[in-house]
Parts: structure tokens; sequence; C-alpha cells
């Protein structure tokens, strides 16, 4: 097997091939040919801290967090430190011998490889990529809304997934292929009958787990992006604007509205700007929410009820059929108000079409939004 | 750093009212200055005086990892060294709720909450025994064991390991321990208030309340932001609103009675012989005697 090492520790992921050879990358798929196609090679490696030139303070730092442009150092206490140099090195170091691979490799994936990412200029978005039929779309949310639990639902329905957790988008609009894994919860596991027992835990001792390898459907070519979705978990007392106005998916009519949510769900701002990369992230963003049709979609609660609505969604085009009726429903209102003597009822239908404003929903800080006590 | 406060309670003791009122009050002073003609308090879109201390994503940023990969245990020995920095929130207003005991068993002796740059810190009692009546309504849990997590010293909110949430474990200990971590803490200003005195006697103590942010107010924007924030108002505001975001799903409404003494009525005399039993010396330091009634506090 002596012959199969280097293609071992060589492995695929954002359109960079990655070597890595004392902390295999058991997450991303092996490297396909033995590296002549002219791939950007990532190279990531130990390195005991103590070397690392020092870092002068800089305006977006956290006791956590140090940043310069082209440099990253990144502490995750009780695991170890990460720096990240020029988009074309991770060096890593174990805090103590006790440290998993396992749990090195969750936050080297994680917060690091995304940190390398917006080094390289790239847009880098927070969430999950799935393709379908050649089309991508991206969902988007905060722990907790169900972005982990969808993407496992639409997995079993067909699609194949791109990119878990961070989702890097090309200047040309595609979405590359990333991660290959999942990572789900005991709760979410156990409601699509996986047995948590059989799954390797994404750290020692944590309920949440890791699904990968022969469990994830994966698509290994980039798409183009379709659609964009903001997930959103049914709230108690989310009601239906108009009787029968029950549909989950409303579009984002105004720039101002995907610009806020595109800003909220960011894969990690602060990084952007302390690595000097706000500009071409800025562009990269402008050009993403003119071009993808944006939406909210608030998934009905529980898995059956996810899996069956999902049967009937086609959501490669529904957020831009979302976004035309919309568009179609301000315009009738407009004409029925210019024609007529605009009576209130038709300003009234009017309204009731009217996709919501994504300020109302992302402009309120996290905490206050979702609390679980008064 | 811009100074901000804590609005420090365990559940359902008045922490919203406090916000409500504060955030009536800025509006208050605000329109004066930027000549608003409607400073109206709108519920579900002015409370947003800051996040609550629990926030994922506030720590997220922080840490520059996804917390929901570390472990509560892990996360308390962070969350304390989080800093405040504003660039990522644009709201003005900085008062943070927070219903974490001030330590935690895993935060190693430190505080849970970051200290840096808190101007301090206002912690809001309420008789336990109508904390677990109004806990139960919003838990949708029966007095038994709405009372049994008064008197665990491991409760915690947001308990569950195994699936993921916007806010991280919330240790809250014991209602007394909670009550006493914050008290005796000697890292942040103090003003305590108890629900049954701004209940009873509110303008002195919604004044003091004002007087320790730092709101300079004066009689006209106080007495207006006060009423604005009366039960009632806030009851009717809820109705006019058709719902309060910060609602739970067990109840029909959140703002639902207001009173206090309902634990006397509602609980079983063994159930506040548990409570009383359990916390008698700061039931007696704070005014809650059995023998008295609620509204008059043994000290003031």
């Amino acid at each position: 097997m002596t012959a199969d090492f280097p293609t071992a520790i060589q492995t695929e992921a954002f359109g960079l091939r990655w070597h890595s050879p004392e902390l295999p990358l058991l997450e991303l798929p092996p490297a396909q040919g033995q590296g002549a196609d002219g791939a950007t090679l990532v190279r990531v490696v130990e390195e005991d801290p103590a070397g690392w030139p020092p870092l002068a303070p800089g305006p977006h730092d956290t006791p956590f967090v140090q940043m310069a442009r082209g440099d990253l150092r990144l502490t995750v206490e009780g695991i170890g430190r990460f720096r990240v140099s020029a988009g074309a090195t991770i060096a890593w170091s174990r805090e103590h011998g006790g440290v998993a691979d396992q749990d090195l490799r969750t936050f080297l994936l994680g917060s690091a490889v995304g940190a390398l990412l917006i080094q390289r200029g790239m847009l880098v978005l927070h969430g999950n990529a799935l393709e379908k039929d050649g089309r991508a779309i991206v969902c988007m949310g905060h722990s907790g809304d169900g972005k982990s639990t969808l993407a496992y639902a639409l997995m079993q329905r067909g699609w194949r997934l791109l990119a878990d957790d961070l989702v890097a988008v090309s200047t040309e609009g595609m979405v590359l292929p990333g991660i290959p894994r999942i990572k789900l919860w005991e709760d979410a596991a156990k409601a699509f009958g996986l047995d948590p027992q059989a799954l390797p835990p994404i750290r020692q001792g944590m309920h949440k787990y890791l699904l990968m390898g022969e469990e994830i459907r994966r698509a290994d070519q980039p798409a183009p992006l379709a659609a964009l979705y903001r997930i959103q978990q049914q709230r108690h007392n989310d009601q239906p604007a108009t009787e029968g106005d029950d549909n989950p998916i409303r579009p984002i009519l105004s720039q101002q509205g995907i610009t806020l949510m595109l800003r909220n769900q960011a894969f990690r701002p602060r990084f952007v700007r302390g690595l000097g990369q706000e500009g071409p992230n800025f562009m990269a963003l402008a050009r993403l929410q003119r071009t993808v049709p944006a939406a909210f979609l608030t998934l009905p609660s529980g898995i059956n009820a996810m899996g069956k609505w999902l049967d009937r969604q086609e959501l490669a085009t529904a957020a831009a059929e979302a976004l035309e009726n919309a568009r179609r429903r301000e315009a009738e209102a407009t004409a029925t108000k210019a024609g007529s003597e605009a009576t209130s009822e038709a300003a009234a239908s009017g309204a009731t079409a009217a996709p919501v404003d994504a300020a109302s929903d992302e402009i309120a800080p996290v905490g206050a939004a979702r609390v679980e006590v008064g | 750093m811009e100074p901000y406060y804590y609005l420090a309670s365990y559940p359902k003791s008045g922490n919203t009212w406090c916000r409500a009122f504060i955030a009536a009050l800025h509006r208050q002073l605000g329109s004066a200055e930027n000549n608003d003609a409607s400073p109206e308090l709108r519920l579900n879109q002015d409370l947003a005086t800051g996040s609550i201390v629990s926030s994922r994503h506030w720590l997220d940023d922080q840490l520059g990892i996804d917390s929901a990969d570390l472990r509560p245990e892990e996360i308390d020995k962070l969350r304390g060294r989080a800093g405040h920095q504003p660039a990522l929130y644009s709201e003005s207003m900085r008062y943070h709720k927070v219903h974490d005991a001030f330590v935690s068993p895993d935060s190693a002796g430190r505080p849970v909450v970051p200290t840096e740059g808190c101007r301090g810190v206002v912690v809001v009692i309420r008789d336990p025994a109508d904390v677990a009546v109004s806990l139960s309504h919003f838990w949708g849990w029966d007095l038994e064991r709405t009372v049994a997590f008064l008197l665990d010293p491991q409760a915690c909110m947001v308990r569950s390991r195994k699936r993921a949430g916007s806010q991280v474990r919330q240790f809250l200990g014991r209602w007394d321990q909670h009550l006493a971590s914050w008290l005796g803490q000697e890292l942040l200003p103090l003003l305590l208030l108890r629900y049954e005195d701004l209940l009873a006697e509110p303008e002195h103590h919604f004044r003091r309340l004002a007087t320790f942010l730092n709101l300079a107010a004066g009689p006209e924007p106080l007495a207006r932001a006060l009423e604005e924030t009366r039960f009632e108002a806030l009851r009717a505001k809820e109705d006019a609103a058709g719902g309060f975001v910060e609602n739970s799903r067990h109840q029909e409404r959140f703002f639902r009675s207001g009173r206090s003494g309902e634990g006397r009525e509602r609980l079983s005399s063994y159930q506040l012989e548990q409570l009383q039993a359990a916390f008698a010396p700061t039931l007696a330091v704070h005014g809650y005697t059995s023998n008295r009634s609620p509204s008059t506090p043994l000290a003031s």
C-alpha cells in the first residue's frame, strides 16, 4: 500500500489540493490524479507556535483571534492553536497529548479553512450547499435553525451535497465542492432513524455526529448557484399573513433586504475585516445579490412534516418563482391603484401579497429576537 | 469599548419589564432630542436593548469558532473573556439581559459573563413562589416540577446536549444560590430591585433604576415611560400587536398576570413550605417572610 501513500494524504476541496501529512483530513475526498492538473496546493502542517512571529494588535482582534493582512491566529483553549497564512498554509499545534485528531480537525476544517478561503479572496457563506440536475442552492441560518436536518432530508430526495458549513462561491457564481459531511445532533439523527451509536461523534463525548464518506451523496463538480435560502424554524406565533397564504417560501424583494440577510449570514465577518478582505468581499456579495434570487424558508416543524413538504417542492426554482409572483402581484396592485380610484381594498390586497422585509427579521440582535424566557 | 450594563435575574422576575421601561425611557429622551413625534414604545421592535448574554451569535464571533462544537463545560470557561466590541451590533442601547448565575460549576470560579467595560448590574428579584407560578405558565410545567426546578442546585436552562440552539446552556443553580452569586460578586456596581417594590412604588423604584443607569430624565419623560410600561399598558400592546415575540408557545399571553401574591394562592402548603425551608435566610433578608405581606420589605 506504500504506493497509495501520497494520495492518501492529499485531498481536495474548494478547488484546492490539501496536503496534510501529520493530520489526515478524513472528511475531505482524496485528490484525483497525482497533482499534475495544476490545482493549488495548501499545506497543513504541525508547528510549534513559539516559532510564529508576533503580530501587532489589530482593531478586530478578540482574546481568541488575532489578525493582520494574510495572517490569522486562532486559539481554541484546551484544543490547540492555528495559524493561517497567505492563503497557502495552515499551521496547527496540539495543546496537549490528550487532544484527539478529530478535535483538531473539527476546528481546523471550520475556522482555519474558512480563514484561508477568505485570504484567497473567495466569498465564503455560512451554511450548506446542495446540487441537483446541475443546479445548486445554498441554505443559510443560525445554529438550531435546521440547516443540517434540511440537507439530510434533501439528500434523501435526490440532492447531492456540495458543501457543509463553509460555502465558497466563485466570481462566476459557481458553488465549489467543499467539505462533504454533515454534522447532525443526536435528536435529529434519531428522527431520521439513524443509530447515533454507529456514527463517529464530532468530538469525544459530544452528542453531535459526523455523516461522511459513504453516508453522503456527494457532488464533486462546481454548480451554478440558483437560489439562496435563509432557513428559519417555524415559531409558535407565526401566523399566515392571510387565510390560505401559508407558503413557507417568502422572497426577499429589496436589494437592501438581501444585503442585510447576507451580512447576517456571512461566514465570520470579523475574519473578513481583520484580514483586510472587505473590498473583494463586498464586490462578490454585490454580484451575488444582483444575480441570485433569495428567500426566507420557514421549515415545517418535525422531520415528517418537513419531508412531506419537500416532496412537493422544487427548491432550485422556488425562490425565483416566488420572487416573480410577488413582483407580478405588486405590479398588479400598482396598476389597480393607478387605474381606479385606489380603493382601500386594493391597497390592502397589495399589502398582503408583499413579502416580508428582511429587515424586520434580521436587524434585531439575535439574542433579543429569540429569547428563552423573559 | 462602549459602556454596557447587565440586567440579571432569575427567569420571570421582572427582567423584561425593566427592559421595556428602559426602552420606553430612551424613546422619550430621544424624542425630545430628535423632535420625534411618535415616541410610543413598540413592543416587538423596541425591546432589543442588547443581546442576551447567552447568545451563540455573539459568542461565536468572539471565539472565532462554532460554539456548537464545544461542550457546555468548555464554553463556561471561555464566556467570561469574550469581549463586547460593538462593531457587530448596531443598536445604541446596551443593556444585556442575563439569566445565568454569575459563576457556574464549570467556570473555574471565574464569572460566566464578561465584566470588562461593564458599568454595573441591575439585579431584579421576585418572591420565588410567584416566580414558580409564572415559570410554570411560561414553560407549560406543573407547579410541582417548577418548584423542584427552583430547588435544584444543578438547574440549567437549554440543558439538552442532543440538539442545536441559538443560546448556550445557562447554569442557574438553586434560586437562592443564583441570587447570592450576583449579590456576592464584587466586580460590578450593583442595584438590587424587588419586583414587588416596582409594583407598589413604581415612581420611586424605576427612578432608582434610571439613576443607576445614568439616564438623566426629568419627571415628565419618566412619568410617560412609566405610564407606557404599566402592566395593563404592556398587556394592551401585546393584544394590539397580536402577540409578543418573547412569549413561549405554552401560554396565550406573555403579560399574563403581573400581580404579586399568586404563589401564595396557587402553590400547595407543602410547596410553600419547601421554598420557605430551603430559602429561609434569603427570604428573610429580602422581605419575603411568610407572615408578612410580600409587598412590605423587611428593610428598605
